[in-house]
C-alpha cells in the first residue's frame, strides 16, 4: 500500500528547479506591492520616494470603493451560480455515460476552447442587439458563461474520482459491480467448459496438490492434517458422539517433538514429488530491516526461500509482509541487512536489474497499451525482433488461456483476465522468482477459490518460485508449500501449512491461523516422564515431558483447536479426559456446527466445532444443553510465551 | 473552501445532493438578486453622480465644492480615448456627466444620448472665458449648449532637454528625427496622432477628410512608424519612459510635461514652429442622467476657481474660468506655456475641426494598420 | 443539469449565432446594413494584414505554449511525485499568483522588463551591458515572456492532475519489468500524462491566440496580435461587422489548429500503443 520509495527517491535537481520556478513565478508579483509605495516617476529600484500617498488617494475615491463593491458582488455571485449549475452538470456527465456525452462535454467546454475575446465580442454584440444597457448583470452573465465551463471542468474529475473511490471502497467490502461481473464471468466459463459450476473447488485444489500441500482451512479442517490411518471411518463411533475424535480411540501422541520429525519427513516427500532440479535456497533474507522514519516496517527478518517453492508471507495489514516483498523486488531499499537472490547480494542491484517478476495487487496493467503491448513490455530490453517477440507473446497468451486477446485494451478485460495478463507479463521474462502482492485480495470467495486453483496449476506449469503475500490465512495454507507468518514487521514462524496449524509456536500464530482456545495452565507437579498440569477449565492432566516447552516454569499457556474438543450428550467412560459444560451458543453455518460451551473454572466459554456428520441423525444440541467435552491430551499445544 | 467542505459533506453522505444544490442555489440567487436588482436598467440610483472622464481627471482636487454640497465625491469612470468612451456610452453605459473634446463633440451629441445644458443653472457660467463655448456644433436650442467647456490645451512634443539635441527651432520634425529612432513615443489615438500627422504633412484641417489628405498623412505616419518605440494612450507610460530616458521625445499633452518638470525631470513642452495641436474639452450631461441637479453640481465644481487653479498649476492646462488665472502671474503662465487669453494659444496652433463618423472610422482603420506595420 | 445548459445556450449559442450573423453585415453610419454580404470575409482574404496577424498570433501562441508546457512539466512532475506531505501547499503556492488580476501581473512584468527595470538594472550593475536593453519591453519577447508567466498555472494544474492520476504501481511494474528511470518515464509516465499535456496545450494556446491586453501593453508596435485587431474594430475603428468576421475567422482558425493537433495526438497515442 505504501508508495514506493524507489519511485519517490528525492531528486535534487528537480527540487532546485521547483524552487527557482516559484521564485520566478512570484518575483513579478512581489514588485506590485513594493512599487505601490513608490511616489517617484522612476519605476526602478531602489525606490526613491516611499510614500503612502497612493493608498491615501485610493481610499478617498468613491469609484475605488464602488469598483471594489462591484467585484465583491459579481465575484461570489458568479462563483456560487457557476458551482450550483456546474455541480449537477458535472455529476450528470460523470455518471451517465449516455450517447452524445462527448458532444455535450464539448458544448459545455466550448467557452474554454474559444478564445476569450471572441466570447467577449459575441456577448457585447448580443447585449447590444438586445438593447440591454451594460450593467453589473451583463458583466455577471459574461463571467458566468466563461466560469461555468471552468466549474464543470474542475468538478468533473472530482465526481469521476468520487466514483472510483466508491468502487474501491465497495471492492474492499467484496460487493461491487465489478465483482458481480467477474463472478458472472466464472460461472459462464464453467458453463462453457460443460463442467460443473465451481462448487467442489477444494476437491480440485487437493487433486492438484496431490497431497503435497495439505488443505487446512475452516471448511475442511476436520481431518486433512492427519495421516489417513489415523482417521477413523465415520459412523464408527457410539451414538453419543456428535463428533468423535481419533484421540478418543487410541493413544495417538502427537506433540511437538515427534511432530517436527514427522513434518521434516513430509517436507522431504513434498519436495521430492516436485522433482525440482535442486531444492537449494533461491532467496536468502538476512537480518533485513526496513524503517520508514521511526516506523520499523520490517524488523530484522531472516528467512530462506527455496527454489521452486510456493512461499507465502502471511500477516495482517501492517505486518510488513508487503514491504518485505517489495524489498525483494528492490522497490523498497533495505535499511540494513541483506537480501540475496541466487547467492548474489541485491542491495546494489536496482529493481530493473533483479531477476524477479511481480504481480501487483491491482495488477498494474498499463492502460495505454493493449494486451500484447503489456505482455511484451519487458521484452524490449532484450532486443528481439518483432516476430520473435510476437511469438513469445502468443505463447504466453496460450499459457494464460487468453489466446486471441492480444489486441484487447485493458479496459475491455475482466479482473481475472487482467490478472492473467499481469502473470503473463511477468513470466515472459522468465524471472527466477515471481512476487505476488495479494493478487486475489479484492475478489469474492468463490472467484478467489477459482483463482487459487489457477495459480497453483500455473506455478506447477512454469516451475518458477512464487513468493505470495496475503492476509488470508486460509489462502496461504491452501496454496503454499511454506508460510511465513508475520506480525509487527517480524516473522513469527516459518512452517508448512500443517505445521502452522498443528504446531503453532506462539499464541499469536495460533490465534492468527484458524480458531483456537487458549488455556492457562499451572505446573502442579513434575515427574521424570512429564508433569501434572492444572489446566484452566479442563482440570488436572498428566502430560509427557516431550510435550512441554523446555523452559516452562510454574505457569504456561496451552491451546486446543475447537474441532479437537468433542461434544457429547452423555458423560464419557471413566478414564477418558472429559469436562462437563453448558452450551451457551450455537452457530450453524452448514457443514459444521460451532458451539460456545461454558465450563467451570474458566471465564470465557470454550469454542467447539463439530462436523455435521449425517443428516437427521441427531437432534441438534440446543442452547442450554448440558454436554461433556472430551479431548486427547496430545491435542493440547503448549505455546511459547509471547 | 466552504464549497469544498460541502462537496465533502455530500461525499460523506451527510448532506443530500438535492439539499446541497438547493442550499447553494439559494445562496447564489441571494447574492445575485440582492445587489443587482436595483442596478438594472438605469445606472446608479445611489446618492452619487458618475463622472465619465479621461484618466487624470478622476481626482478629489477638482470636486471641492461638490463634496461640500453633496458630502462625498462623485463616482469616477475613466476612459483612455474618445472612441473608447463613446463606445461604452453607446453600449448603454449611463453616466451623469461625460468629458469629451471639441473634435468629437458632434459625434457624442449625435448619439442622441446627451441633453443640452441649461447654463443658467451653473453658478460659474458667467465667469467663463468669452467665446470659449462657441465651438462648432455646440449651440443647442434656447441658448443652451451641448458641452460646457472645462479645460483646453495643446498636443505637442515633450522632450528631454538634456538628451534631445534640437536642431534649429522646436518642430514636429522632432518626432520624425531618425537620430532618435526607437526612442520616440506617440499617443496611440488617431484623435491626436493623425491630426499631428496632418500638421506635419501640411494638410489644412478643413480638408483633412479628403482622399488626398489621407494619402499624405498616411505617408508621413508610415515614415514615422519605424522610429516609434511605443504608441500608447497611457500617458503615465510615456511620462515614465521620458523620465527614465527610454524615450527622448514623445507626443503628449501639457500635463505630462508639467508633471515631469514637477518631478525634476529636465523636459520641455515644445512650441513647434508649425504650431501645436490645440483643443478644448468640456462636459456633457447624459440624456438619462438620474439627477440633473447633481450633474450640474459636478459641472459647476469643475468650472469653479478651485478646480481651475489645480488644472492650471498642476496640469498646465488652460481652464475655462477666467478667474482661475488670477492666482498666477504672467511669468508663471508663460512657463506653463499658457496665457490668460486662450485665443492667443488656441489660434496660434491648429484647432481641431469636428469630423463625421465616416472619417473617424476610415482614419482609425488606416492609422491602426500603419501602427501595425502595414 | 438543464439550468446549466440554458445558461450556456443563452450565454454561448445565441451570442455566437448573432456574432456569425453580424459578420455578414456591414457598417453603415451609426448602425448596420443588414444586407448579407461576404465583403468582410473578402477583405480578410485580400488585405495582407489579417493573414499576417493570424500567422503572427499562431507563432506567438505556439512559442508561448511550447515554452510554458516545457517549463511547467517538471514542476507538475515535481509536485506529483516528490512532494508528499505538503502537496496542497505547493498547489496553493502555484495558483496563488493567479488569484491576482491579470492586468496587474502584466504591469508587474513592465516593472521587471522596463528600461530601468530589474533585469536591465542587474545587467548594468554586473557590467554585462553598457546601455539598458531596449528589446526587453515593447517587444515580442515581452509578450511571450509575460504570457508564459501568466498562463503557467493553467499548464501546471492539468498536467499535475494527470501525473497524480498515474497509478504508482504502474511505474513500479515498469521498473520490475526492466525499465530504468529514463525509459520508464518515456514509456509510462509521459504517455500517461499526455492527456494533461494536451489539456495544458489547449488551455494555453487558445486563450493566448485571442489575447490583446498583453500585446497592447507590452508588445510595442511589432508585438500586436489578432486580438488587438478585433478589439480595435469594436473600439476606435468602430466596425463591428468586420470585428465579428475577424472573430469568426479566428475561431475557425483555432478550431482548425485544434483539430489538426487532436488528430496528430490520436495518431501518436495509437502508435505508442
Amino acid at each position: 500500500m505504501s508508495e514506493g520509495t524507489y519511485i519517490r527517491r528525492p531528486n535534487r535537481a528537480l527540487g532546485i528547479y521547483a524552487v527557482v520556478f516559484l521564485v520566478v513565478l512570484y518575483l513579478p508579483i512581489l514588485f506590485i506591492p513594493l512599487f505601490s509605495f513608490n511616489q517617484s516617476i522612476h519605476v526602478r529600484l531602489p525606490i526613491e520616494a516611499f510614500s503612502l500617498q497612493r493608498y491615501h488617494d485610493l481610499f478617498r475615491r468613491p469609484d475605488v470603493w464602488n469598483a471594489l463593491g462591484n467585484s465583491l458582488r459579481v465575484g461570489p455571485a458568479v462563483a456560487v451560480v457557476s458551482t450550483v449549475l456546474g455541480l449537477p452538470t458535472a455529476r450528470a456527465i460523470a455518471r451517465h455515460r449516455v450517447p452524445g456525452r462527448s458532444a455535450l462535454v464539448t458544448f459545455v467546454m466550448l467557452p474554454l476552447v474559444v478564445a476569450g475575446i471572441i466570447f467577449a465580442v459575441a456577448l457585447l454584440i448580443f447585449v447590444n442587439r438586445l438593447g440591454v444597457p451594460l450593467s453589473l448583470s451583463t458583466v455577471a452573465l459574461g463571467h458566468l458563461v466563461i466560469c461555468l465551463p471552468f466549474a464543470v471542468a474542475t468538478l468533473l474529475p472530482r465526481f469521476e474520482g468520487f466514483d472510483e473511490a466508491l468502487v474501491e471502497a465497495s471492492a474492499g467490502a467484496g460487493r461491487n459491480p465489478v465483482d458481480d461481473l467477474l463472478a458472472g464471468d466464472v460461472a459462464e466459463r464453467a458453463a462453457r467448459r460443460g463442467g460443473k459450476p465451481p462448487a467442489d473447488l477444494h476437491g480440485l485444489v487437493r487433486r492438484i496438490h496431490r497431497g503435497a500441500v495439505p488443505v487446512g482451512n475452516r471448511t475442511h479442517a476436520a481431518h486433512p492434517h492427519l495421516d489417513a490411518a489415523a482417521v477413523p471411518a465415520r459412523g464408527a463411533l457410539g451414538p453419543g458422539a456428535v463428533h468423535p475424535h481419533p484421540a478418543v480411540l487410541g493413544r495417538a501422541r502427537l506433540c511437538r517433538a515427534s511432530d517436527r520429525a514427522d513434518r521434516r519427513a513430509r517436507d522431504a516427500r513434498g519436495r521430492s514429488r516436485r522433482a525440482m532440479s535442486g531444492a537449494g535456497v533461491l532467496i536468502s533474507i538476512r537480518n533485513a530491516v526496513k524503517a520508514f522514519g521511526r516506523l520499523v516496517a520490517v524488523d530484522d527478518v531472516s528467512l530462506d526461500i527455496r527454489q521452486g517453492e510456493f512461499f507465502s508471507l502471511l500477516g495482517a495489514s501492517g505486518s510488513g509482509k508487503t514491504t518485505l516483498l517489495r524489498m525483494i523486488a528492490g522497490l523498497e531499499a533495505t535499511t540494513s541487512g541483506e537480501i540475496l537472490i541466487d547467492g548474489r547480494p541485491m542491495s546494489r542491484v536496482p529493481p530493473y536489474r533483479r531477476p524477479v517478476g511481480m504481480v501487483f495487487q491491482h495488477y498494474a496493467i498499463f492502460p495505454h497499451l493493449d494486451v500484447r503491448g503489456n505482455i511484451a513490455y519487458g521484452l524490449r530490453r532484450q532486443g528481439l525482433s518483432r516476430a520473435q517477440s510476437d511469438a513469445l507473446v502468443e505463447e504466453m497468451l496460450e499459457l494464460v488461456k487468453l489466446p486471441g486477446y492480444g489486441a484487447r485494451r485493458p479496459n475491455q478485460l475482466s479482473g481475472g483476465q487482467r490478472r492473467r495478463v499481469a502473470l503473463a507479463r511477468a513470466l515472459i521474462l522468465r524471472p527466477r522468482v515471481l512476487l505476488l502482492d495479494e493478487p486475489l485480495g479484492a475478489l469474492d470467495r468463490q472467484l478467489r477459490e477459482q483463482m487459487q486453483i489457477e495459480l497453483v496449476r500455473f506455478q506447477r506449469a512454469v516451475g518458477i518460485t512464487f513468493v505470495f503475500v496475503t492476509h488470508d490465512q486460509e489462502e496461504a495454507l491452501t496454496l503454499s508449500d511454506r508460510v511465513a507468518v508475520m506480525a509487527d514487521g517480524r516473522v513469527l514462524q516459518v512452517d508448512t501449512p500443517d505445521g502452522l496449524y498443528e504446531a503453532p509456536q506462539s499464541r499469536r500464530v495460533a490465534g492468527f491461523v484458524g480458531t483456537m482456545n487458549f488455556l492457562q495452565a499451572r505446573v502442579a507437579a513434575r515427574s521424570a516422564e512429564g508433569a501434572t498440569l492444572e489446566i484452566e477449565g479442563l482440570g488436572r492432566r498428566d502430560i509427557d515431558a516431550g510435550c512441554l516447552p523446555r523452559h516452562a516454569g510454574g505457569a504456561l499457556c496451552l491451546a486446543i483447536r475447537p474441532e479437537r474438543l468433542a461434544l457429547r450428550r452423555s458423560a464419557p467412560d471413566a478414564g477418558v479426559p472429559a469436562v462437563a459444560g453448558t452450551v451457551e451458543a450455537r452457530v450453524y453455518p452448514g457443514e459444521r456446527s460451532h458451539y460456545h460451551v461454558r465450563v467451570a473454572g474458566r471465564d470465557a466459554p470454550l469454542a467447539v466445532s463439530a462436523q455435521n456428520a449425517s443428516r437427521l441423525q441427531d437432534a441438534p444440541v440446543g442452547e442450554g444443553s448440558r454436554v461433556w467435552l472430551t479431548w486427547g491430551d496430545a491435542d493440547l499445544i503448549p505455546l511459547d510465551p509471547d | 473552501m466552504d464549497v469544498v467542505d460541502r462537496i465533502e459533506a455530500v461525499r460523506n453522505g451527510r448532506l443530500g445532493r438535492r439539499g446541497f444544490t438547493r442550499s447553494l442555489l439559494a445562496a447564489g440567487v441571494g447574492i445575485v438578486a440582492m445587489p443587482l436588482a436595483p442596478r438594472r436598467g438605469r445606472a446608479q440610483t445611489s446618492a452619487r453622480g458618475t463622472y465619465f472622464t479621461w484618466g487624470g481627471y478622476d481626482i478629489p482636487e477638482l470636486f471641492g465644492p461638490y463634496q461640500q454640497k453633496n458630502g462625498a465625491l462623485p463616482n469616477f469612470a475613466v476612459f483612455g480615448g474618445t472612441e473608447e468612451g463613446l463606445t461604452r456610452i453607446k453600449a448603454g453605459f449611463v453616466v451623469d456627466v461625460a468629458h469629451p473634446c471639441n473634435a468629437s463633440l458632434v459625434r457624442w451629441r449625435d448619439t442622441g444620448l446627451f441633453q443640452p445644458i441649461d447654463t443658467a443653472r451653473l453658478s460659474n457660467w458667467p465667469g467663463l472665458i468669452p467665446g470659449l463655448a462657441e465651438l462648432e456644433g455646440n449651440a443647442a436650442e434656447g441658448g443652451k449648449v451641448w458641452m460646457a467647456p472645462f479645460d483646453w490645451g495643446q498636443t505637442s512634443v515633450t522632450y528631454r532637454a538634456d538628451l534631445f539635441e534640437v536642431e534649429g527651432e522646436e518642430s514636429w520634425d522632432m518626432l520624425w528625427d531618425s537620430r532618435y529612432a526607437g526612442r520616440l513615443g506617440s499617443l496611440a489615438s488617431g484623435g491626436d496622432a493623425w491630426w499631428v500627422g496632418a500638421i506635419k504633412a501640411g494638410v489644412d484641417f478643413r480638408e483633412i477628410a479628403t482622399d488626398d489628405a489621407f494619402d499624405r498623412i498616411a505617408a508621413v505616419m508610415r515614415e514615422q512608424r519605424p522610429l516609434i518605440r511605443v504608441y500608447t494612450d497611457d500617458t503615465t507610460s510615456l511620462e515614465q519612459a521620458l523620465a527614465a530616458g527610454e524615450l527622448v521625445a514623445a507626443m503628449t499633452w501639457n500635463a505630462s510635461a508639467t508633471l515631469l518638470r514637477a518631478q525634476g525631470v529636465p523636459v520641455r513642452f515644445a512650441q513647434p514652429k508649425e504650431g501645436a495641436l490645440t483643443w478644448v474639452c468640456g462636459v456633457m450631461i447624459h440624456r438619462d442622467a438620474p439627477n440633473i441637479d447633481r450633474a450640474c453640481d459636478i459641472i459647476d465644481s469643475l468650472l469653479g476657481v478651485e478646480a481651475g487653479r489645480f488644472i492650471i498649476g498642476d496640469y498646465g492646462y488652460g481652464h475655462a474660468n477666467a478667474r482661475s488665472f488670477e492666482a498666477f502671474d504672467d511669468a508663471a503662465l508663460a512657463a506653463l506655456g499658457l496665457s490668460r487669453n486662450p485665443a492667443a494659444i488656441l489660434e496660434a496652433g491648429h484647432f481641431q475641426v469636428p469630423q463625421d463618423r465616416e472619417f473617424e472610422t476610415r482614419m482609425a482603420e488606416l492609422f491602426e494598420m500603419i501602427k501595425a506595420g502595414f | 443539469m438543464a439550468p446549466a445548459l440554458v445558461v450556456l445556450a443563452i450565454g454561448i449559442v445565441v451570442p455566437a449565432a448573432i456574432l456569425v450573423t453580424m459578420s455578414f453585415w456591414s457598417r453603415k453610419g451609426l448602425g448596420f446594413d443588414m444586407t448579407p454580404t461576404l465583403a468582410n470575409y473578402r477583405r480578410i482574404l485580400d488585405e495582407p494584414i489579417f493573414g499576417a496577424f493570424l500567422a503572427r498570433s499562431f507563432t506567438f501562441s505556439g512559442i508561448v505554449t511550447v515554452l510554458t508546457v516545457l517549463l511547467c512539466y517538471p514542476m507538475a512532475y515535481y509536485v506529483a511525485f516528490h512532494v508528499n506531505s505538503r502537496k496542497m501547499l505547493w498547489i496553493v503556492l502555484i495558483t496563488l499568483p493567479f488569484w491576482m488580476s491579470y492586468l496587474l501581473r502584466v504591469f508587474a512584468w513592465k516593472v521587471i522588463l522596463g528600461y530601468e527595470g530589474v533585469i536591465n538594472a542587474s545587467l548594468l550593475e554586473l557590467g554585462l551591458i553598457a546601455e539598458p536593453l531596449q528589446v526587453l519591453l515593447y517587444s515580442q519577447t515581452a509578450v511571450i515572456v509575460t504570457l508564459a508567466h501568466a498562463w503557467a498555472a493553467f499548464a501546471i494544474l492539468p498536467m499535475n492532475v494527470s501525473l497524480e492520476k498515474i497509478d504508482r504501481s504502474l511505474l513500479e511494474a515498469a521498473t520490475v519489468l526492466g525499465d530504468g528511470p529514463a525509459t520508464r518515464f518515456l514509456r509510462v509516465t509521459l504517455p500517461m500524462s499526455m492527456p494533461g499535456v494536451l489539456a495544458a496545450v489547449f488551455l494555453i494556446f487558445i486563450p493566448t491566440m485571442g489575447d490583446y491586453v498583453t500585446p497592447a501593453l507590452l508588445g510595442g508596435p511589432d508585438g500586436a496580435m489578432i486580438g488587438n485587431l478585433i478589439q480595435l474594430r469594436f473600439g476606435p475603428v468602430n466596425n463591428w461587422p468586420m470585428g465579428a468576421a475577424l472573430s469568426v475567422v479566428l475561431a475557425l482558425w483555432i478550431a482548425a489548429i485544434a483539430a489538426v493537433f487532436l488528430v496528430l495526438n490520436r495518431t501518436a497515442q495509437s502508435r505508442l500503443a
